[in-house]
């Protein structure tokens, strides 16, 4: 069991900078796996081949015919398994290592600065540093507070792809075993090989345990793969959130063929003014009002979008709108109470809006109906 | 047999080295150490006492035995795994050694004692050529000891006191040779790691030198 302590070690750092379900695999690795290997299975196979009798007296015969019954022992086999499988981690952790000790340097570096510059006395330059070596560590994933390594950018791609060979290995070695062993251990194996007169029956040693344990190891196995399908899915979704994210950050404008794509109730909803708006029409109490109703927006909106569907392929292809904004930035606008989200009839007008009209409460006619 | 020595060893080597060095240590202490630990040791344990010669004559087992192997596989892996980790212990005592100076001296002689740099590279680079060669020493006696990478299932033994041809067949042929091959495969890969950290070292020590003398020209 004490060898088991070398991966022990290494898969504990694994186990800090992993989400919950690959700590879940990990404790399902550790307990379920190491631990039942070392102690249970090991003294289980023991006497495998001392007590795997041929029914000859032939000198060689039983040689032979285990190595024929088991080219490779279940022990070792779940030995290269457990290797195999906690592979993809270890290079993770290799990654998650680096990120942290460049996260580190950076410090360092820091540090260095923040002594030099206050021995020489220049303020900006040191504050340029710092918003720059801030971004790196933003770009870096690590979070200060915390301590914690956050999974995102190129670690979170060496996390899945870590995930993806783990469940890739797993697959080949159930799918080895049985195409080894079949699911099963028989008692008797039949063997017919030189030095063996003829075939000769040779019986297992311990074929009921042996089952039990095969069995155990195959579903711990199926369990992980699970696990690791799981975790894969959580993953994936999370990426997709933050690939969502990180366009509308980038091009706030939604193209109009994208647009058209997306539900009708969903386009009303996204086009009724945001919050913010109605901030800005707020009352002297400071009480929040709400002008218009939802439902008289959404009504404006369709009719809006039929509008829009005309002009859509114009606008993508000429000038473009003239105002781009997206429902994603609203917090940044609530700030300023700058421009609000219109659809794109409006660009087609090339009107600016004015300060005055934002404040203003008085309805125009171009304006989203109230 | 405790190799937490080793693992201790590894660990301390571990802060010193560079990126691929890194590597190396995982490489030996996953695709090595573990596996000699966990399986190899159990696989050859019994291999005399499974070693079965078709023969009633006293004696005539032994002797063969010990003319097929006169190292055992497990022996020899054994061996190999010691020897390649020394070399690392090189570049620990220089590092103690530096640390030592300051201590004595009492100030600060180095930049930063665990920096390759100066006589701590050429100590480096004196290591990884020695890992290097030992790999390859112990791959060619593995390959000239038993004739190739390969175990039979019967060989055949007329050494005295047999009286004639025996055959002989050993345990496990199969599995001895999975084994064996995974004593290779990270070995040709702890080659590779090694050279290309050489020669990593190598172009980015020279490098720097280059780019310090262009430097002091132009001043």
């Amino acid at each position: 069991m004490g060898e088991w302590s070398f991966l022990g070690d290494f898969l504990e750092k694994v186990h800090k900078h992993s989400t919950v379900v690959g700590k879940v695999w990990l404790t399902v690795l550790f307990i379920f796996r190491m631990l039942v290997l070392g102690t249970a299975a090991e003294s289980s196979w023991g006497d495998e081949q001392s007590d795997f009798m041929c029914d000859t007296q032939q000198p060689g015969c039983e040689n032979v015919c285990y190595d024929k019954a088991f080219p490779i022992s279940h022990v070792r086999f779940w030995v290269l398994q457990i290797i195999f499988v906690s592979t993809p981690s270890l290079v993770y952790m290799g990654h998650a290592m680096h990120t942290v000790r460049m996260e580190e340097k950076r410090k360092m570096k820091e540090a260095e600065l923040e002594a030099q510059e206050k021995k020489n006395g220049g303020d900006t330059y040191y504050q340029q540093k710092c918003s720059m070596a801030e971004k790196e560590a933003k770009l870096s994933g690590w979070d200060e507070a915390g301590g914690q390594i956050i999974l995102r950018g190129s670690l979170l791609n060496t996390y899945v792809y870590s995930i993806l060979i783990r469940t890739a290995m797993e697959v080949a070695f159930i799918v080895g075993q049985y195409v080894l062993y079949g699911i099963f251990l028989e008692t008797l194996y039949i063997c017919q090989r030189a030095p063996c007169p003829h075939p000769v029956n040779c019986y297992v040693s311990r074929p009921t345990e042996k089952n039990v344990f095969i069995v155990f190891m195959l579903a711990v196995a199926v369990l992980s793969l699970f696990l690791s399908l799981a975790e894969l899915y959580h993953l994936g979704w999370k990426k997709a959130k933050e690939r969502c994210s990180r366009a509308y950050k980038a091009s706030p404008s939604t193209a109009p063929g994208r647009l058209e794509s997306a539900p009708q109730a969903e386009r009303a909803q996204m086009y009724t003014p945001p919050p913010d708006f109605n901030q800005c029409l707020s009352s002297p109490n400071g009480k929040f009002i709400s002008p218009f109703s939802n439902k008289v927006a959404s009504q404006q909106n369709t009719a809006n979008f039929a509008t829009e569907r005309v002009h859509g392929q114009e606008d993508a292809a000429g000038e473009g709108p003239f105002i781009k904004s997206s429902y994603v930035e609203s917090p940044e606008v609530a700030s300023e109470c700058a421009a609000p989200a219109f659809p794109e009839n409006y660009f087609n007008e090339k009107r600016r809006f004015s300060k005055a009209s934002r404040a203003s409460s008085k309805a125009r006619s171009d304006d989203l109906s109230v | 047999m405790s190799w937490a020595f080793l693992r201790d060893l590894l660990s301390g080597v571990n802060k010193y080295s560079t990126g691929i060095g890194r590597i190396w240590v995982a490489v030996v202490f996953m695709f090595r150490l573990l596996v000699y630990i966990a399986v190899a040791e159990n696989i050859w344990k019994h291999e005399h006492d499974e070693f079965e010669c078709n023969i009633k004559q006293p004696g005539c087992e032994n002797v063969c035995f010990d003319h097929f192997f006169p190292v055992s596989h497990i022996r020899l892996w054994a061996l190999q795994l010691i020897m390649v980790s020394t070399p690392s212990l090189l570049v620990v005592f220089h590092v103690a050694y530096r640390e030592n100076r300051e201590k004595h001296h009492n100030q600060k002689l180095y930049r930063k004692p665990g920096k390759i740099d100066g006589g701590l590279l050429c100590t480096y680079l004196i290591s990884l050529i020695l890992k290097t060669g030992v790999e390859i020493v112990f791959l060619v006696l593995f390959y000239k000891l038993y004739n190739g990478f390969k175990i039979p299932h019967l060989v055949k033994c007329d050494i005295k006191p047999c009286p004639n041809t025996v055959d002989c067949y050993i345990s496990k042929p199969t599995e001895k040779m999975i084994f064996l091959y995974f004593l290779v495969a990270p070995s040709c890969l702890c080659i590779i790691l090694n050279l290309s950290e050489l020669s990593y070292l190598i172009f980015k020590y020279s490098i720097k030198c280059y780019l310090k003398r262009h430097m002091k020209k132009q001043q």
